[in-house]
């Protein structure tokens, strides 16, 4: 595949691995920072999330403030709080720990201690943001959404969308890697796949296609072992005990198969920033506006049939950039393997084969299907009704109605029934 | 390979620990230029200098940057006389330039010279200073740069997604090295037209030093699963586009993607480091002055050959990039690796052939001009090995190396003739 007109930035770093943390002293002093606030929620101080983080910062000489009351409901009036702490304490950097609800408002929080042009109200949107803000670092703990290292941010009803909101920093360390429920760790997993998938075979870059097929491998390769221990104890669905981080009891190797999912989902913010148009991450949000499924799970449901939609032509470069995806699902020997006018049917086939196992292994949580997964032919009318007639689907969004209902009910597109498309 | 208790074998390499940054805009295409402006206006600068050298201007290529930006911008000054090996006094006096002209950004236009002499001149006129050697080292820059765009002329030495510049101080006879991620460009511009007039054996050798960038990131120690997607995704544009290219050097297509190549295994071995190719290539081109990329292009089979039976395995899955999935699958896995080596050979026999001979396949072969003595002879080679020895990337390599492995990599690659792996000291 040729590059062609291709443009990609991701502007984070990405830290991964054992002692990750312990780098953290060094990071921040190389952007000059020598007082950090770190941003997060109770439940992971709760859980100690908050400990490692001090002790990678003893004889460091630097001083951390950390505020842990940062949740979901937290708001513009939050940022102003906090933003009135930084300055009064004299805090020269943010970092977010944790999940969607630390990186949403640390990222708002940076904004509105950066840019001197502008009240937050006026900067929400996209691309308002014209210039670098103040250093921030991300560190994930427990799950999150899958998209806390795009360029966007969410508080209220405020959404500011930039790449100047990626962080500079992303520490990923397997000590701060737990899971509480089937639903919300496939959640995260199934929309960094959603998004690897559809980015790798949509684009040309090649920028794009390296993040893409790493984040689909490690999704692959490490979200049956990361779901595992949940199924086995016995609620999929539900919370299980409460354990501190790094002392679960499970075994070793689980919490890196988590770091890995971890950094799946790193790498699905920052593909998402350049790739905005991606239907699956679309739809999947959409949909979960209107339903209380989790939205990486409606992704998961949603995106062999997307694959379908984009491979239904049967043009040779769709069909190669779909049969393109078995070599990061499946690894080099079985992509060589199989014969070139098989892969774009194996591809999608292996995603389906995935979410079938998950649906059986979780006992319904993982849905397979929009029909699973409880949305009504009533819900899909009203996303039909708001989705905007003149994108992607041509007129009436005929062929996302076809796409809809085919995900509804777990159907493979193909061609020959009478369908219409764009 | 390790076992999977989901019952799917591994097939990534993770270590425990790694880290990768590439935050550099990237934007590659036939007109990638005329973003130029417009990145700028983004990035709040207003009127940029020009940095690049004389072979760069010659050809015709500042020109066309600055047609692409004319009347959209205010533009500073050219200053086109970076010297190929960048120095203390030029990065100073062009600093001098830069607030002289009271410009507010910096566009490099050239190879790694250019961009590590632009970088410096940021260094200074970002910070106020005129002390250069107060930054060196790593991470003693705490503050962003003024805004700066890479255009580089090459597609090959991946200098504008590296954090690194080094500089010389030829009065002291040193050279100084400055790491940061605020040298990071904030854009490097792709354009088909910077390479468009490179000569046949130029694109050659470039070429080969990119695909010795992503190999030695695929094989060597500080691989990491992002620097290995780079690097396949590097390999895989270059086998298919350099011979065509070579060929036919107005293939626009080739050209974009052998410089996208080149800045994709930029931004891989500077994630991963690379290993033995280079810590020999330096020492040749310290030494003899050999041309990087001829250096490249010369040691890398030696380097797989020499690494081969600690990382057979890595080298094997390199044949799918650099052959296609026919190849890979109908060669048996334990004749994958030899069958890279010997890709790689033909690739260099090849461009050998496609140059009229000036794309060289051993030492000997490397004239100095006219018929002349090889600019690289035997009795150098002691003294390569030697300098060889301090040269940092050698401890990325797979397998160990003394002063007598080097020799033996050396006298090979000197005459041409297919490393002797029986000699090999392992482990």
């Amino acid at each position: 595949m040729n590059p062609l007109n291709t443009r990609f930035l991701c502007r984070s770093m990405t830290s991964c691995g054992k002692h990750a943390l312990e780098h953290l002293p060094l990071e921040l002093t190389a952007v000059g920072a020598k007082k950090p606030l770190v941003v997060t929620n109770r439940s992971i101080s709760a859980l100690k999330g908050t400990t490692h983080l001090i002790n990678a910062f003893k004889e460091s000489g630097i001083t951390v403030g950390i505020v842990d009351s940062v949740n979901s409901s937290s708001g513009i009036d939050t940022v102003k709080e906090l933003a009135l702490l930084y300055q009064d304490k004299g805090f020269d950097a943010i970092i977010a720990l944790g999940g969607s609800s630390p990186a949403n408002l640390s990222k708002v929080l940076n904004l509105a201690l950066s840019q001197t042009h502008g009240n937050l109200k006026t900067l929400a949107g996209r691309n308002k943001i014209n210039r670098p803000l103040n250093s921030m670092f991300y560190i994930p703990a427990g799950t999150g959404s899958g998209f806390e290292t795009a360029g966007e941010a969410l508080v209220e009803t405020l959404e500011f969308s930039s790449m100047f909101l990626m962080p500079d920093k992303v520490i990923i360390d397997p000590r701060l890697m737990a899971a509480d429920s089937v639903s919300a760790l496939a959640a995260q997993a199934m929309a960094s796949l959603a998004c690897c998938v559809e980015a790798h075979y949509t684009t040309k870059d090649p920028l794009v296609r390296a993040y893409a097929s790493t984040g689909i491998t490690l999704v692959m390769e490490n979200i049956k072992p990361a779901l595992k221990p949940l199924f086995a104890g016995g609620k999929p669905g539900g919370f299980f005990s409460r354990l501190p981080y790094g002392k679960s009891g499970r075994k070793p190797g689980h919490q890196n198969e988590l770091a890995a999912l971890a950094t799946a989902a790193a790498f699905s913010g920052y593909i998402w920033s350049n790739c905005p148009e991606l239907i699956t991450v679309r739809l999947g949000r959409t949909l979960g506006r209107f339903c209380s499924t989790l939205p990486g799970l409606l992704m998961g449901a949603l995106l062999p049939t997307v694959i379908d939609y984009f491979a239904i032509k049967r043009s040779p470069a769709r069909s190669d950039a779909v049969g393109r995806l078995l070599l990061p699902l499946a690894g080099v020997d079985i992509f060589c393997a199989t014969p070139e006018g098989q892969r774009s049917d194996l591809a999608p086939a292996l995603i389906r084969q995935l979410t079938n196992r998950l649906f059986l292994d979780s006992r319904g949580v993982v849905p397979r299907t929009l029909g699973d997964a409880d949305i009504s032919f009533g819900t899909l009318e009203k996303l039909l009704a708001q989705w905007s007639p003149k994108e992607d689907f041509g007129p009436g969004n005929e062929a996302l109605r076809i796409i809809l209902e085919h995900a509804h009910a777990g159907e493979p597109v193909k061609q020959g029934e009478n369908h219409v498309f764009a | 390979m390790q076992a999977n208790p989901s019952n799917r074998e591994k097939i990534m390499y993770l270590p425990d620990y790694y880290e990768f940054c590439c935050a550099v805009k990237t934007i590659a295409g036939h007109k990638a230029l005329e973003e130029i402006p417009a990145l700028l206006s983004t990035m709040g600068a207003l009127k940029p200098m020009i940095i690049t050298d004389r072979g760069v201007s010659g050809a015709g290529l500042v020109d066309t940057v600055v047609g692409a930006m004319a009347g959209k911008i205010a533009l500073g000054p050219v200053a086109d006389d970076v010297p190929p090996d960048s120095d203390l006094k030029v990065v100073t006096r062009l600093a001098s330039v830069f607030r002289e002209h009271r410009c507010d950004s910096i566009v490099a236009i050239g190879g790694g010279s250019v961009l590590d002499t632009a970088k410096a001149i940021n260094i200074l006129v970002s910070h106020g200073s005129d002390d250069l050697m107060a930054f060196t080292g790593a991470n003693a820059l705490k503050k962003r740069l003024n805004p700066m765009i890479a255009v580089p002329t090459t597609a090959g030495t991946g200098s504008e997604v590296t954090i690194v510049s080094v500089i010389a101080d030829h009065e002291k006879r040193r050279k100084m090295l400055f790491t940061s991620p605020f040298l990071l460009p904030d854009a490097a511009i792709i354009d088909t037209r910077m390479t468009l007039t490179l000569p046949p054996h130029i694109t050659a050798s470039t070429g080969m030093d990119a695909v010795s960038h992503a190999v030695e990131a695929y094989t060597c120690l500080a691989k990491n699963p992002l620097s290995d997607a780079h690097a396949f995704e590097a390999i895989e544009l270059i086998s298919t586009h350099l011979l065509k290219t070579v060929k036919n050097p107005q293939d626009r297509e080739g050209r974009l993607a052998l410089a996208t190549a080149a800045t994709l295994a930029g931004i891989a071995f500077s994630n991963s480091m690379v290993g033995m190719v280079h810590t020999l290539g330096h020492s040749v081109g310290s030494v003899c002055h050999v041309p990087h990329g001829t250096c490249m292009a010369i040691l890398l089979p030696y380097g797989l050959e020499y690494n081969m039976h600690r990382v057979e395995d890595r080298i094997a899955e390199l044949l799918f990039p650099l052959a296609g999935d026919r190849v890979y699958a109908s060669t048996p896995p334990r004749e994958r690796a030899k069958a890279v080596i010997a890709l790689i050979r033909r690739m260099n026999q090849d461009l050998f052939d496609l140059t009229g001979g000036r794309h060289c396949t051993a030492f000997k072969q490397v004239l100095n001009g006219q018929g002349r003595p090889a600019v690289c002879g035997l009795p150098d080679l002691e003294a390569i090995a030697q300098t060889a020895l301090g040269d940092g990337s050698i401890f990325y390599s797979p397998e160990d190396l003394d002063f007598d492995d080097c020799m033996l990599v050396l006298e090979a690659a000197w005459d041409g003739t297919p490393l002797d792996r029986s000699k090999i000291k392992k482990g």
